[in-house]
């Protein structure tokens, strides 16, 4: 974990919460604001609906009374029309007797109908009147008059008709009776315009009170449908108001939700860093500006051994050996005044300090942390104690490398010089000898006896029998020396070949060499055709007293691995001394049996070992010997020096 | 075969001996220069030092050069030869014990014309300088004298 990203998470979260606070500190006011304003409103809004139910209900009634009334009134009216027509059908038969009047008085058409339905049908329209104004007392006495006169008019009528004139003196009677009868019909007539006339004032009143009602009804109306229509519009004001606040308040809901879910996330977040910090590897210690400890983790309880109550607030130097103390606010003040991350340790000497006094290296590494209560420095501590041993070891271990690389070199240029100066220096004392040697015997052979010439001989013979072992061993520390080549090679083509060298130099020899196609090694082919060389050169010498000398080259396989080896029915070997053959200059025969300086065994085991293989040799007295070897055994074994 | 030289530089007196021996056994004797080290080698090439005023025009045939010397050893000898106009063309032949692989591939490398190993077998040794001998001297048409200046 890289702590400057832990911090700047957490730095992050700090403002956050601070912005959420400020965000909450400012809802109270808002709140009140609106709650008081929400109670006006509240209370308008109960007034309006208790005047809107009343207005309702007052128009409601107003509605109900003028439907009835209006009701009542066409009645009245249709009544009051149906009186009036009765009244005027009353006028007009008492009219039509006035008219037939003048004809009865002049003897004319004298039809007692003419004056006899008339009556009756007035008679039919006053009970028809007084029906219709029964509840009319005025009208009544009125039709009670008119009853009477009318009653005046038929006994008149009567008269007129049943007294037919045959005299002169009825003719009188009769025009008096007539005119008895008209002057009756006036206050008949007058009755019933009176009457006429009173129905059709209170038509009038009626129609009046009707418009006035309605004139009423309209101002009911008006105001009350006004009041309603106010309370509407201070219902639809208050609804988008409250609409519009409920907009704000769900918004600021859907806002205080995501902000739990963010303060949420923001706890999840610090809980994450705090358990990062727990359990991080490290101590941490987190320090102000004034070096008091802010914060640590369990690390660093563990590591200083003072419990986590013991460090906060006290200044850091509690955790640095005292020898530091001088130095360390200079350290921090320069640190706060350039603050960025720096890793210290590496090849600086730092200590922390326990609780117990002891001390032990640490590497520290620090980072600036911006929180809301200002710049802090965190800082990561390790105890390098382990890797200081570590690496002290491995310094050891380096120098112990190193000294005995550098032995070996050593070792090795010593090689390389001494075989320098054999392969130089030591051969010329021999030359000198054999050449002198072979001087006296051609300048002085005459002075020399036959054992003389025979000691001489004897000189020239071991010091090129001591030529042939210095150009041997120098072979045997080639081998060792140089570098190896790895690369596949064909060691039945290299053996077909050394056995035709072999067969050129002998070639009086009958020998059966038996050499499979395709045995093929990985290594060094140079190396490889010298052990072929000496193993296939031994098993040509060591056959040279066999009539029927055979020799194999072959390869197993065993343990998954490839096991050469190279077989003759040649001398062999007492196996009790199995263990020299291998060894430098070790040898099982003597010169004069087979030829050799008993290196060739040697050279082979070299190249071997330095293939990361094994040799062994297996054989019996008289009746041959096999050399089985194998290469890369075990990769990475050195190279056999 | 008169005037031709061959310049043996050596510095172990028995070989010295030796290789006499072996040239005056092939009728070569009479004909050999030695120096017993690069420096008198070099003076003797290029007429200086001891061989002061000498007539550089006159040069060997074949130079047989051993490695070990004191002073300046064989390579450093071979190395002035080859830098110089006088001598860079002259024939060299390294005859010397070893047979060191480092030795001949620096030995060629700074141009000798041939490498022989002197033989401990004595008779063989008298038979590689016969060789020698009648290669350098007989057979091989030396490269034309620099023009001296």
């Amino acid at each position: 974990m890289d702590p400057t990203d832990a911090k700047a998470s957490h730095v992050t979260a700090g403002g956050a919460s601070e912005t959420a606070r400020s965000g909450t500190h400012l809802a109270p006011s808002a709140e009140i604001n609106a709650l008081s304003r929400a109670r006006f409103w509240n209370r308008f809004l109960w007034v309006g609906f208790v005047a809107a139910i009343v207005a309702a209900a007052i128009i409601g009634w107003n509605t109900y009374r003028d439907v009835r009334d209006s009701d009542d009134w066409s009645k009245w009216i249709v009544h009051t029309q149906v009186v009036l027509q009765s009244l005027d059908r009353a006028q007009a038969d008492a009219f039509s007797i006035v008219t037939a009047l003048p004809s009865f008085s002049r003897g004319g058409d004298l039809r007692p109908a003419k004056l006899t339905i008339p009556v009756t049908k007035m008679w039919h329209e006053i009970a028809a009147l007084r029906a219709l104004t029964r509840d009319n007392p005025a009208q009544q006495k009125r039709l009670d008059q008119a009853d009477r006169t009318l009653r005046r008019v038929a006994e008149l009528t009567g008269a007129v008709i049943h007294n037919a004139p045959t005299t002169h003196q009825q003719q009188l009677s009769r025009s008096a009776s007539l005119t008895q009868l008209g002057d009756a019909l006036v206050p008949f007539r007058d009755n019933l315009a009176a009457m006429s006339l009173m129905e059709q004032r209170l038509l009038t009143e009626r129609t009046a009170e009707a418009r006035m009602t309605s004139r009423q009804s309209v101002v009911v109306m008006g105001v009350g449908g006004s009041i309603i229509l106010a309370w509407l519009l201070l219902i639809g004001g208050y609804a988008s108001l409250t609409s519009s606040r409920l907009r704000q308040t769900s918004q600021a809901l859907v806002a205080s939700r995501e902000e739990l879910a963010r303060s949420a996330a923001r706890e999840k977040a610090e809980e994450r860093v705090r358990a990062l910090l727990e359990t991080a590897p490290d101590a941490m210690v987190i320090v102000d500006r004034d070096g008091r400890i802010v914060l640590v983790n369990a690390q660093t309880e563990k590591l200083f051994g003072h419990a986590r109550a013991e460090m906060l607030g006290n200044l850091v130097e509690m955790l640095i050996p005292a020898r530091f103390h001088g130095q360390h606010p200079l350290h921090r003040s320069g640190y706060f005044a350039n603050p960025r991350v720096r890793v210290l340790g590496p090849g600086l000497e730092l200590y922390g300090l326990r609780k117990d006094g002891s001390e032990f290296p640490i590497e520290l590494s620090l980072s600036p942390l911006q929180t809301e209560d200002g710049l802090l420095a965190s800082s990561t501590v390790r105890d390098i104690t382990e890797r200081k041993r570590a690496e002290a070891e491995m310094r050891s271990l380096n120098e112990a490398e190193r000294r005995h690389a550098a032995r070996l070199e050593a070792v090795n240029q010593e090689l390389e010089a001494f075989s320098y100066s054999v392969s130089h220096d030591l051969r010329a004392p021999l030359r000198s000898i054999d050449g002198f040697s072979l001087a006296l015997m051609e300048d002085y052979a005459d002075q020399l006896d036959v054992e003389g010439k025979e000691h001489l001989r004897r000189i020239r013979a071991a010091t090129q029998r001591m030529a042939l072992l210095i150009d041997d061993l120098l072979k045997l520390s080639r081998i060792s020396r140089g570098e190896m080549s790895h690369e596949v090679v064909d060691l039945s083509a290299i053996a077909r070949g050394i056995v035709g060298e072999l067969q050129e130099g002998e070639p009086e020899r009958s020998v059966e060499c038996v050499v499979p196609d395709g045995i093929e090694a990985h290594g060094d082919s140079h190396l490889l055709r010298a052990a072929l060389e000496n193993l296939l050169g031994n098993a040509w010498k060591f056959t040279s007293k066999q009539p029927h000398a055979i020799i194999e080259l072959g390869v197993l396989q065993r343990d998954g691995q490839p096991l050469y080896f190279v077989r003759d029915n040649g001398a062999g070997f007492d196996m009790a001394y199995a263990d020299k053959l291998f060894g430098a200059f070790q040898r099982l025969h003597s010169t004069a049996e087979f030829p050799g300086t008993g290196v060739g065994l040697a050279t082979v085991q070299r190249v071997v070992l330095r293939h990361g293989g094994r040799i062994s040799a297996e054989g019996t007295t008289g009746k041959g010997a096999t050399f089985s070897f194998t290469l890369h055994e075990s990769l990475g074994v050195s190279n056999g020096e | 075969m008169e005037n031709k030289l061959i310049l043996l530089i050596e510095d172990n007196p028995d070989d010295v001996a030796l290789t006499l021996r072996a040239l005056k056994k092939n009728n070569l004797g009479n004909q050999i220069v030695v120096a017993g080290d690069g420096v008198e080698a070099l003076d003797y090439l290029f007429g200086t030092g001891a061989h002061l005023g000498r007539d550089t025009s006159v040069q060997p045939e074949v130079i047989l050069l051993d490695l070990k010397l004191p002073k300046l050893d064989g390579f450093a000898v071979l190395r002035s030869l080859r830098s110089d106009r006088r001598t860079k063309l002259l024939p060299v032949v390294i005859m010397t014990s070893s047979k060191e692989q480092q030795d001949l591939i620096d030995g060629y490398g700074l141009g000798a014309n041939s490498y022989v190993r002197k033989p401990v077998d004595f008779e063989r040794f008298v038979e590689a300088v016969r060789q020698l001998g009648m290669y350098w001297l007989v057979l091989n048409e030396r490269p034309p004298t620099a023009p001296s200046n």
